[in-house]
C-alpha cells in the first residue's frame, strides 16, 4: 500500500522534520528500533490512563466503576447488543492529535501511519493472531478525494509477513509449535463497502450520529472474502461514539462472523 | 516497506566481522573462532537482509582475514639460532630488575629480540643507566629459544605471547661487558620523546621513594616495572588494575587540565585545541603506547578534529572504527587483555549513556562501576579465572582517590622534581604514607578468601552463555530502567550461569591426580571425584639466587605462584582441604608460600620431628602467621574422606630433618593403589617393606626425582607398579633421573612418565576405574626447550 523509500526521511522526524539524533545504546545496538518521531512529537501522543472501560477503552469517569455509561447504554439496546465485543485504543484524542490526524488523513501525509505500525503489530500479535483484519471502507467519492484509506493502510500493516521474532511470539501466543515457514499473518479481508456518501462523521453532532439509522456499509458477498465463522478485527483510526464500528460490525454479524472486535488508534 | 525496520549503520556488526576474521585467521580455525563467525553470520542474516550491508561485511571479513593471515605468515624469524654477535638499536628499555636487565632490540635485519643482561656487581648499574633507548649496540651473547622448560595444563604460553609481540628469540648476555652501545646520532621527534621518557623514568627511579615510585611510573609513563609484584597482583586480583593502566579517564583528565590551563593563560580556544592535538600523540609515546593509551588518545584527538571540521560523529561508532583500524594494523591486539578491556569497557559505558542520564552523582558512580565490572567480567574470567566481589566496593573508593588525588599529585611532584628536589621530597612524604596505607590494605584484602570467587578456566560455551546473559541484563536495564521487576529475570540468569559453572566440579564423577611440572621439585594435586576434597602434596620451589640487596628481583621466578597456584585457579579450586609438605627441602615447600597465601587452606600436614632446618623453621613460622593449623603426622596416622582413605606410612619418630623424614602416603584411587613417596631413599624404602610386607601400588610417585639413591629393585618388585611418575626438572644439574633408576623401572616393565619430557601428567579416575592418562605436552602442543 505504502510505496517509496524513507531513506532521507529516516534521519528526520516524520512529523516536524527536526533532525533525529542517532543514539547508540544497549537496546538498539544489535536490533535497532526505528524511531520515526522526535521526542517532542512522540510526547504529543498521550497514552490512555490505566482505568479505562474494559469494553471500549474509554477513560472511566467518576461514578463509572466497571463499565462506562456508553457501553451500558449500547448493551441495553436490543439492536446493538453484543455486536461489537471489544475495542482497544492507544492514545487520547486531543487537540494535538486533531492536527496530526488532519495532516495524515485530509492532507494526504499517508506515511504518518507508519508511526503506529510497531504498536499495532505488537498488540495484534499479543491478542489477535487468529483474527482477520477488516478495514473500515471509504466511499468512492471520499477515496478519490483523499487518495488513500487510512484504515486499510493500518490493516495492511498487520498483513505484512512476520519476522522471525514475531513468528516466535506467534507460537508463544498460540502455545503451539509449527514450522516457521507455515506461520503467516491472516490476510486483510475487504469485506465491506460503503455505499452512501454521508456527511463526514466529524462534522456531525452526537445526536445526528446516533440517530442516523441507515447503515452505509454493505457486505461484499463473494467467496474470497466470506466472513462466515471467522473472527474479525475491525481497524479504524478514531473511536468517538462507536456508531461507525458498530454499523460495520452489524453487517459482519449478518454474514455470520464469529466475533467482531476492533482496534482504534485514538479514543 | 523494508525501510521501516532496516538496520541503521551498524558499526558493531563491522567490528564483529573484523574480530571474526582475525580470530579465524590467527587461531587456525579453532572451534571458538568458527562458532563466533557462524553465530555472526546467522545474526547478520536475521537482522541485515540488505544486499549492500552484506556485501560490505563480507568485504570487511575478507580484508581482515587476508591482513591477519599475512601478518601471521610474515611473523617469522630470520635468525638461525647460531648467531653470537648481533647489532641493532634498542627500542624499549633497558629495565633493570635485581641482577637482571632486559630490553627490546631491533636488529639491523629488522627483527625484534628480547635481550637479557646479567649484572654481577652493584657498580654495573651505573653503566646500565648510560644505555638509552635508540642507541645502536653491538652485543655478544647467546640466542635462546623462548620455549618453556616446564609445560602444564592451562599454561600461560610464553612463546606464543612473545610471538604475538613479534619476538622469536631471547638473547642472553652473561655480562654487561658484552654490550657496546653508542647513542644514536639522528634525532627525530619520536626518538627524542622516547629518550625523554627514558630519562623521566630514570629520574623517577632515583628520586622517588618506594610506593610512590611504582604508582608514578604507572600513572605518568604507563610503566609498571617499579611496582612490587605483590602490589600489582593485589590490584589485578581486586579488579583495580585498570587504574594503573593509562586509560580514558586518565587521558581525559590530562587533556582537560592542559586545555583549560591553556585557555586560562589567555590562549584562544581554537589555538588550545590545536596545541592539544600536538601534545596528545607525544603523550601517547610517553605513556608507553599501550592499546588503552592509543584508544584514549585517538578518541580525544578525533573528537577535536571532527569538532574543528564541524562534523558530528557519535562517539560509539567512532570507538568502533578506531578498534577496527587498530585491529587491522596490529591483528595480534585481539588477544591483548588491555585492548579487550579498554574497548569493551569504554564501549559499554558509551552505550549506557541513557542508563546513566538523569541520575544523582552517587547512583551514576555506582552504575558506572557496576556496568564496567560486569562487562569486563567474561574477559577477566577468561584471562584470570577468578573474580573478586570486593572489586565493586573498592572501585568506588579507590578509583576516585587515585584519579582525582594521586594522579594530579604525582604529576605535580614530577614537575616539581625539576625545580627543587628537596621540596618535592618534603611534599611527597604524606602521599607516600597514603599510598603505603592503600597498598597495605589492598594486599591485606587479597587474603580475604571469602570474597574471591575462583571460577576456573571457562569453556567457550560458558563464556557465550555468560556474555549473552550479561547483554540481556544491560539491555533490560537500558530499556526498562524504571521497572525493577523487569531486572529480576536477567539478574537471576547471570547469577545462575555463574553459580552453575562454579558448582559444576561438584557433579563431576571423575577425580584427578596431577603431577605438575614444576621443574626440579615436586608438586602433586589430588582432586577426589565430585570434588569431595582437594589435596596438594608439595608445591615445588626454586631457591632465590640473590644474595645482596641490589640483586634481589621484584618478581623472582616462583613455581608455586606461576604453576601450582595458576593450575589450581584454572581448575576452579579456591580451597584446599589438606596441604602435605613431605619434607623440609626448598624444592618441595618453597612454592607453598604463595599457595598458602593465595588459597584458603584448611590444614597443613607436616612430618613430626624434633629438630628442623632453618629454612623449614622460617616456613613453619609463616604458616603460623597465616593461622593455618598444622597437623604433625607420623607413621600409622591417616585420614578418611567418604570411601577414600589415606594412610601415612612414614616418617617414623626420631628421623633427622630432610629426605629421611619424607611423608609417604598410600591410598587407593580409581580402584588401584597409589604411593606418594616424597624424597625417600633406599633405607626408608627398606623399612617400608619391612613394616608393610604386602604393600602394592599400581601407581608410584618415584622417590627423590628418580635419583639412584632410591627406587631400589626390591622395592619396585614388591610394589609391582604399572606406571611411575618422575617429577624432575628439565636438564637439571643433578642428572636426575639417573640411568640406574630408569633401568630398574624398565626391567620391571613399568611405564615411566617424566615431567621433564611429558610435562605435567594427569590421571583421571572415577570411583573404581582409572579413566585416562594425559600428558600436558600432548594436550597443549607446547614443545619443551632443548637442553644445552
Amino acid at each position: 500500500m505504502l510505496r517509496g523509500s524513507l531513506r532521507n526521511e529516516m534521519k528526520h522526524c516524520l512529523y516536524c522534520l527536526a533532525p533525529l539524533p542517532e543514539h547508540f545504546q544497549w537496546k538498539n545496538v544489535f536490533l535497532s528500533e526505528t524511531t520515526l518521531l522526535c521526542e517532542t512529537c512522540r510526547n504529543m501522543f498521550t497514552p490512555l490512563p490505566k482505568n479505562v472501560c474494559p469494553k471500549c477503552s474509554k477513560p472511566l469517569q467518576k461514578g463509572e466503576e466497571t463499565q462506562c455509561h456508553d457501553c451500558i447504554r449500547w448493551e441495553k439496546s436490543t439492536h446493538w447488543k453484543g455486536i461489537l465485543e471489544h475495542n482497544t485504543s492507544f492514545y487520547v484524542y486531543n487537540d494535538d492529535i486533531k492536527d496530526f490526524v488532519a495532516r495524515w488523513k485530509y492532507r494526504g501525509d499517508a506515511a504518518l501511519a507508519l508511526v503506529f505500525k510497531e504498536k499495532l503489530r505488537r498488540l495484534y500479535l499479543q491478542n489477535y493472531v487468529d483474527y482477520y483484519p477488516v478495514p473500515i471502507p471509504l466511499s468512492k467519492e471520499r477515496f478519490t478525494e483523499r487518495g488513500f484509506n487510512q484504515s486499510a493502510l493500518l490493516a495492511s500493516f498487520l498483513a505484512t509477513p512476520y519476522t522471525i521474532f514475531e513468528k516466535l511470539q506467534w507460537m508463544r501466543t498460540h502455545r503451539t509449535y509449527r514450522k516457521l515457514k507455515e506461520i503467516a499473518p491472516q490476510p486483510v479481508l475487504h469485506a465491506l463497502r460503503r455505499n452512501i456518501d454521508e456527511k463526514k462523521q466529524s462534522k456531525k453532532s452526537r445526536y445526528e450520529r446516533l440517530t442516523f439509522t441507515k447503515n452505509p456499509f454493505v457486505s461484499v458477498s463473494s467467496h474470497e472474502v466470506s466472513v462466515k465463522g471467522k473472527k474479525i478485527l475491525l481497524i479504524d483510526d478514531i473511536y468517538t461514539t462507536g456508531m461507525t464500528l458498530r454499523k460495520a460490525a452489524y453487517r459482519l454479524k449478518e454474514e455470520e462472523a464469529a466475533s467482531v472486535r476492533s482496534i482504534t488508534l485514538f479514543r | 516497506m523494508r525501510e521501516g525496520d532496516c538496520v541503521k549503520q551498524q558499526p558493531l556488526l563491522f567490528v564483529g566481522w573484523g574480530i571474526a576474521a582475525v580470530s579465524v585467521a590467527l587461531t587456525d580455525f579453532s572451534t571458538g573462532a568458527l562458532s563466533f563467525a557462524a553465530f555472526l553470520l546467522l545474526f547478520t542474516f536475521i537482522v541485515g537482509r540488505k544486499k549492500h550491508l552484506m556485501f560490505s561485511l563480507l568485504l570487511v571479513f575478507l580484508l581482515f582475514y587476508m591482513r591477519a593471515d599475512m601478518v601471521e605468515k610474515m611473523n617469522i624469524t630470520k635468525l638461525s639460532g647460531e648467531e653470537n654477535i648481533l647489532a641493532g638499536s634498542i627500542i624499549d628499555g633497558p629495565y633493570r630488575d635485581g641482577n637482571r636487565a632486559q630490553f627490546e632490540l631491533k636488529t639491523t635485519y629488522d627483527e625484534k629480540l628480547l635481550v637479557t643482561v646479567f649484572l654481577h656487581e652493584a657498580k654495573e648499574i651505573a653503566q646500565l643507566r648510560e644505555i638509552t633507548p635508540h642507541s645502536s649496540c653491538v652485543l655478544r651473547g647467546e640466542l635462546k629459544s623462548p620455549l618453556p622448560s616446564t609445560v602444564n595444563f592451562h599454561d600461560f604460553d610464553y612463546a606464543t605471547y612473545l610471538k604475538m609481540n613479534r619476538i622469536h628469540w631471547l638473547f642472553e648476555l652473561s655480562s654487561i661487558r658484552d654490550l657496546t652501545c653508542q647513542q644514536s646520532s639522528s634525532f627525530d621527534l619520536f626518538t627524542l620523546v622516547k629518550l625523554y621518557r627514558h630519562y623521566g623514568l630514570e629520574k623517577l627511579d632515583t628520586l622517588f621513594e618506594e610506593p610512590m615510585k611504582g604508582i608514578a611510573g604507572a600513572l605518568i609513563f604507563g610503566e609498571r616495572h617499579f611496582l612490587s609484584a605483590n602490589t600489582e597482583e593485589a590490584y589485578q586480583k581486586l579488579g583495580l588494575i585498570h587504574i594503573l593502566a593509562v586509560s580514558g579517564l586518565h587521558v581525559g583528565l590530562i587533556s582537560g587540565v592542559v586545555f583549560f590551563g591553556l585557555i586560562r593563560s589567555g590562549i584562544m580556544r581554537e589555538r588550545a585545541e590545536t596545541i592539544l592535538l600536538w601534545i596528545l600523540p607525544l603523550y601517547m609515546i610517553v605513556a608507553g603506547f599501550a592499546p588503552s593509551v592509543i584508544r584514549a588518545g585517538t578518541v580525544v584527538m578525533l573528537y577535536i578534529i571532527f569538532r574543528k571540521m564541524n562534523v558530528s560523529i557519535p562517539p560509539f561508532p567512532l570507538l568502533c572504527y578506531i578498534a577496527l583500524i587498530l585491529l587491522f594494523i596490529h591483528p595480534y591486539y585481539l588477544f591483548h587483555v588491555g585492548f579487550q578491556l579498554s574497548f569493551l569497557i569504554s564501549g559499554s559505558l558509551l552505550l549506557s549513556r541513557f542508563i546513566l542520564a538523569k541520575r544523582t552523582r552517587m547512583t551514576q558512580m555506582v552504575l558506572v562501576t557496576v556496568i564496567s565490572q560486569i562487562t569486563a567480567f567474561p574477559v577477566l574470567l577468561y584471562h584470570f579465572y577468578e573474580f573478586s566481589l570486593l572489586s565493586f566496593v573498592l572501585n568506588l573508593i579507590i578509583v576516585p582517590v587515585i584519579a582525582f588525588l594521586i594522579l594530579p599529585v604525582v604529576f605535580l611532584l614530577f614537575f616539581l622534581s625539576f625545580l627543587n628536589v628537596s621540596i618535592m621530597k618534603m611534599f611527597s612524604q604524606p602521599f607516600n604514607i597514603l599510598i603505603e596505607i592503600i597498598h597495605r590494605f589492598l594486599v591485606e584484602a587479597t587474603s580475604w578468601h571469602m570474597f574471591h570467587l575462583v571460577f576456573g578456566k571457562p569453556n567457550t560455551f560458558f563464556l557465550w552463555l555468560l556474555s549473552f546473559t550479561i547483554f540481556w541484563w544491560l539491555y533490560r536495564l537500558d530499556r526498562f530502567s524504571i521497572r525493577k521487576q523487569k531486572m529480576i529475570a536477567p539478574t537471576i540468569a547471570v547469577i545462575f550461569v555463574c553459580t552453575s559453572t562454579m558448582i559444576a566440579p561438584y557433579f563431576n564423577k571423575y577425580g584427578t591426580v596431577t603431577v605438575l611440572d614444576v621443574g626440579q621439585g615436586d608438586s602433586i594435586v589430588i582432586e577426589l571425584p565430585y570434588r569431595k576434597a582437594v589435596y596438594v602434596i608439595d608445591g615445588g620451589g626454586v631457591l632465590p639466587f640473590a644474595k645482596e640487596e641490589w640483586q634481589k628481583r621484584k618478581n623472582p621466578y616462583d613455581p608455586g605462584k606461576s604453576i601450582v597456584v595458576s593450575y589450581l585457579k584454572a581448575r576452579g579450586i579456591g580451597t584446599i582441604d589438606k596441604v602435605v609438605v613431605t619434607h623440609g627441602d626448598f624444592d618441595h615447600y618453597g612454592g607453598l608460600y604463595s599457595v598458602l597465601h593465595d588459597m584458603r587452606v584448611k590444614e597443613l600436614l607436616y612430618g613430626a620431628g624434633d629438630t628442623f632446618k632453618e629454612g623449614e623453621r622460617h616456613f613453619l613460622q609463616y604458616v603460623n602467621g597465616l593461622n593455618i593449623p598444622i597437623q604433625w603426622v607420623k607413621e600409622g596416622m591417616g585420614w578418611k574422606k567418604d570411601s577414600y582413605s589415606f594412610h601415612v606410612l612414614w616418617p617414623e619418630r626420631n628421623m633427622p630433618p630432610g629426605n629421611q623424614r619424607s611423608i609417604v602416603i598410600y591410598t587407593e584411587l580409581g580402584g588401584v593403589g597409589w604411593l606418594f613417596t616424597g624424597d625417600i631413599e633406599e633405607e626408608v624404602e627398606e623399612m617400608l617393606l619391612q613394616h608393610h610386607p604386602h604393600l602394592r601400588a599400581e601407581f608410584l610417585k618415584v622417590g627423590h626425582h628418580g635419583s639412584r639413591t632410591s627406587t631400589t629393585s626390591s622395592f619396585v618388585q614388591q610394589l609391582q607398579p604399572v606406571a611411575a611418575f618422575i617429577s624432575v626438572g628439565r636438564c637439571n644439574r643433578f642428572g636426575h633421573p639417573h640411568k640406574e633408576t630408569l633401568q630398574t623401572l624398565a626391567t620391571n616393565g613399568v611405564n615411566v612418565y617424566r615431567s621433564d619430557e611429558d610435562g605435567a601428567i594427569q590421571v583421571t579416575f572415577s570411583d573404581n576405574h582409572i579413566h585416562e592418562l594425559k600428558k600436558a605436552t600432548e594436550m597443549t602442543g607446547q614443545i619443551k626447550k632443548p637442553c644445552s
